[in-house]
């Protein structure tokens, strides 16, 4: 025994490994294949896919269905040009793909024209060859193409984010028909508004089968503070129906993205997921707890003073209290992003996971509560995948510390 | 008591009962491999128990002829390369092999010769070195320094805080270890405690896995003794070293270590069995057992007595002829670390039995998948139970080779576990099983870059 590390022999004569391994690592079958894992990530956005179309009709399945061609396209067209330069050139399965771009269809609201999930997708079949699960850098694609459908348009105008905000709430105006929700459609029998650039066009106001239903995520986060500023606003908000019960948000009729209008399903999906080892429980325990105390450090601000959101919370009725946090953090499209999509790009040490929920819940809730956009929660996706391998490279083991 | 991480559970397979050696075993030609040039020569007759070789350092116990008979040939076996080793688990490179034609038409199981007494080390420690090989070792990794001699002579240097007889299946589909205590409780649980007062420790410790038949009659056995009989839960792989050092003796031993180096004996089932049966029937077993499974199957377990040197097919005709069948694939060990036995190998012998190693594993239907590229399940890091990650580790040695990554590759117990969780099938237990071995047997640079 010489040298600095315990129990580490560092001696020329030391014999040969006597059971060597054949040519395979074990002789076992691995426990489940690359392909039974694919398929379960395509049965829950399968599953999703049914919900948005049961909530909202033809025109949210058709926009699933086009997002996953785009990509299918785009995937395959570059697939080819890339084996063409590197003959050896292995992409992601096809059906991890279809996947991602399905998941990106379910992140976004119905549009009336249907080019913007198209190009969605894409944008997502283009993605996937730089940032697939394989690479090096892990970057969520399905967070980076939403945050790009939102954010372009604002960009493009100059405006900054503001007039994300702006339109993200105006946006969503419009989607369900309380008479039509197990089976409703979108009837688009308006014009889009002309100043809309095109690929804001979406379901107008005035539609026969459409309801008129602020945006739930929206709504919330630009009435953040005057919620709790008085406890009233929020109490007639609930009884004017202008922000829906929690029952309908358990069920599913709400506008806002098509594969996240039903949280009940989130819940059981992100169990499902769980249960198959496809996340793990502590990336949405993490996130949710970090998001619910990032959010009582937040700033309201009032009309005549700032608080602490937690100190006004202390202060108000707790049934009000718990109402509030309860649909900042189910009405937001949190549950969405920490049940589903983060656990694509999650690290894969436990303390990593840990960090990484961590990260994640905090960014996400600060990032939406400054910019009032709840399309910031996916900026935040974007950042903590980033930091996913480099967070694993920095975690040891009990043994080799 | 530490608790593991990762591992798996395996449905536990079901002991048997299995019976004491015969008497004697039809006669065959015994191949023995020594590591140094012997003392004997062709044509010489031997006795039974009578020395072939001397002890060296790294194989300090004396080669014995386990047969009374002639000796027919004497010559330097040059199959050194760890595929290709021709002997069940292992034979020391650059060794001679000695072929033994027995006397008559049998050969006696057992040597007469009286144990040691029972006090003193320095005695028990002769006798057993004297006696040959006892290396019956670590069942996963199946080193020489996990040896029972290896391991009494550093407790002459310093006294062992703990000693533990390892009861688990090293596989728990196949229940090895658990058929053997099962059927000789009484010898084991003497065994441990023989080797308890030798080693000077208080209190030892036999781990058997919680809920198996052998617990009872273990429990029975050690009644008034001061052997401990502690079930814990069959988690794939808490039979190793290592994982048995850290959760019974909160020690981290590195598989490939001694682990007297680190104050700790262990001791394997079959050991135990052969020093409390020595005791107690003043006879040394020579013939050994060899259990054959088929894990994926409702098949019993088949159990073969056999003497070291033998060759397998003479062991069991059935085993040679699936052996050399393009259906099935046997195996030495168990389906997750195993090698496969090939057919022939050198001479027309075929496998020779060893002495390490109780289980070969027939497995049938094989079509592994083809390894793809890592989509980071996380998986391989869940199920280690030292708690490395074994993908990024592969790619820091498949992309800095020259870097020593010793201070992590050590703790890798080559449970094979990470490659089958893996759904890419990367092949990751046999790259760092590789990578780790070349690393250990590499001269130790000034300072090592991690």
């Amino acid at each position: 025994m010489t040298g600095e590390t315990p129990g580490v022999t560092q001696t020329a004569d030391i014999p040969p490994p006597p059971a060597a391994h054949s040519h395979f690592g074990t002789w076992l079958h691995v426990v489940t294949s690359r392909v039974r894992l694919d398929a379960r990530w395509l049965t829950v956005v399968a599953t999703m896919t049914i919900a948005a179309w049961v909530f909202f009709g033809w025109r949210a399945l058709l926009s699933v269905i086009l997002t996953t061609v785009g990509a299918t396209v785009m995937f395959l067209i570059i697939a080819r040009i890339v084996r063409l330069i590197r003959r050896r050139y292995q992409p992601d399965p096809l059906l991890h793909v279809v996947t991602v771009a399905m998941l990106t269809g379910l992140c976004l609201p119905v549009f009336v024209d249907q080019l913007i999930p198209f190009l969605a997708g894409m944008s997502v079949g283009a993605l996937s060859h730089v940032f697939g699960r394989s690479h090096r850098v892990r970057l969520h694609v399905v967070a980076l193409v939403v945050l790009a459908v939102w954010f372009i348009p604002a960009m493009v105008r100059g405006n900054g984010p503001s007039e994300a905000t702006r339109t993200h709430f105006h946006w969503y105006t419009n989607v369900l028909n309380p008479s039509h929700v197990m089976t409703g459609d979108l009837a688009a029998d308006h014009p889009p508004v002309s100043r809309q650039l095109w690929w804001e066009q979406i379901t107008p106001s005035t539609g026969e089968a459409a309801i008129r239903m602020a945006d739930v995520d929206a709504l919330i986060l630009r009435e953040r503070s005057r919620m709790i500023e008085h406890e009233w606003v929020m109490v007639n908000m609930l009884s004017s129906g202008e922000l829906p019960r929690l029952e309908d948000l358990l069920l599913g009729a709400v506008p806002g993205p098509v594969g996240a209008t039903s949280r009940a399903l989130m819940l059981l999906l992100m169990l499902y997921l769980i249960y198959r080892r496809l996340s793990r429980w502590s990336v949405p325990v993490y996130a949710f707890v970090s998001a619910a105390m990032t959010l009582m450090l937040m700033v309201a601000l009032f009309a005549d003073h700032d608080m602490l959101v937690i100190t006004r919370l202390v202060q108000i009725r707790p049934a009000v209290a718990v109402t509030y946090v309860t649909y900042m953090l189910l009405g937001t499209p949190l549950l969405l992003i920490f049940g589903i999509l983060a656990p694509m790009t999650m690290p894969i040490t436990r303390w990593g996971r840990a960090v990484y929920g961590i990260m994640l819940g905090t960014f996400a809730m600060a990032f939406m509560w400054v910019t009032g956009v709840p399309a910031a929660a996916y900026f935040a996706l974007v950042i903590v995948s980033l930091l996913s391998r480099p967070l694993d490279r920095l975690i040891f083991g009990r043994f080799a510390k | 008591m530490e608790s593991m991480h990762g591992g798996m559970m395996f449905r536990p397979g079901r002991p048997i009962r299995i019976s004491p050696p015969p008497d004697v075993l039809p006669a065959c030609r015994l191949h023995i491999r020594c590591p140094t040039r012997p003392e004997v020569v062709s044509g010489q007759k031997v006795e039974a128990g009578q020395a072939l070789a001397t002890p060296t350092d790294e194989f300090p116990f004396t080669r014995i002829s386990p047969v009374t008979g002639t000796i027919v040939a004497v010559e330097a076996d040059h199959s050194d390369s760890i595929g290709d080793d021709d002997t069940i688990f292992t034979a020391p490179p650059d060794s001679f092999r000695i072929s033994i034609q027995p006397t008559g038409d049998s050969m006696t199981t057992s040597i007469a010769v009286a144990p040691p007494s029972l006090n003193g080390l320095q005695c028990w420690l002769t006798e057993l070195s004297r006696r040959g090989a006892w290396t019956d070792s670590d069942p996963a990794t199946q080193l020489p320094c996990h040896g029972l001699i290896n391991q009494l002579m550093q407790v002459q240097k310093q006294r062992p805080d703990a000693l533990l007889g390892n009861g688990l299946d090293a596989y728990p589909s196949v229940a090895d270890h658990t058929s053997l205590l099962m059927s000789f409780s009484r010898a084991a649980v003497q065994g441990l405690a023989i080797l308890a007062e030798i080693a000077q420790v208080s209190q030892p410790k036999l781990i058997v896995p919680a809920g198996s038949p052998a617990v009872r009659r273990l429990r029975a056995a050690a009644k008034g003794t001061s052997v401990r009989i502690v079930p814990v839960q069959p988690r794939y792989p808490a039979s190793s070293t290592t994982m048995l050092a850290y959760m019974h003796a909160g020690k981290r031993v590195p598989s490939h270590v001694n682990p007297m180096d680190h104050r700790l004996l262990i001791a394997q089932p079959w050991t135990l069995i052969r020093i409390g049966r020595w005791v107690h029937e003043g006879k040394l077993d020579v013939a050994r057992p060899l259990i054959a499974a088929e894990p994926d199957t409702e098949q019993p377990l088949e159990v073969h007595w056999a003497i070291p040197g033998m060759p397998l097919s003479h062991a069991s005709e059935s085993l040679g002829k699936r052996m050399r069948s393009n259906d099935h694939v046997v195996l030495a060990g168990h389906p997750l670390t195993g090698r496969e036995l090939n057919w022939p190998i050198a001479d027309d012998i075929g496998p020779l039995i060893g002495e390490r190693g109780l289980t070969l594993t027939v497995l049938r239907n094989l079509g592994m998948p083809k390894p793809e590229a890592c989509i980071s399940t996380g998986w391989c890091v869940d199920v280690c139970p030292t708690e490395l990650q074994p993908y990024l580790l592969m790619q820091k040695v498949v992309h800095h080779p020259r870097r020593r990554l010793l201070a992590e590759l050590q703790w890798c117990i080559e449970c094979g576990l990470c490659s089958h969780a893996c759904p890419s099938a990367v092949d990751l237990a046999g790259t760092l099983r590789e990578a780790k071995w070349r690393y250990l047997r590499q001269p130790a640079p000034d300072s090592e870059t991690t």
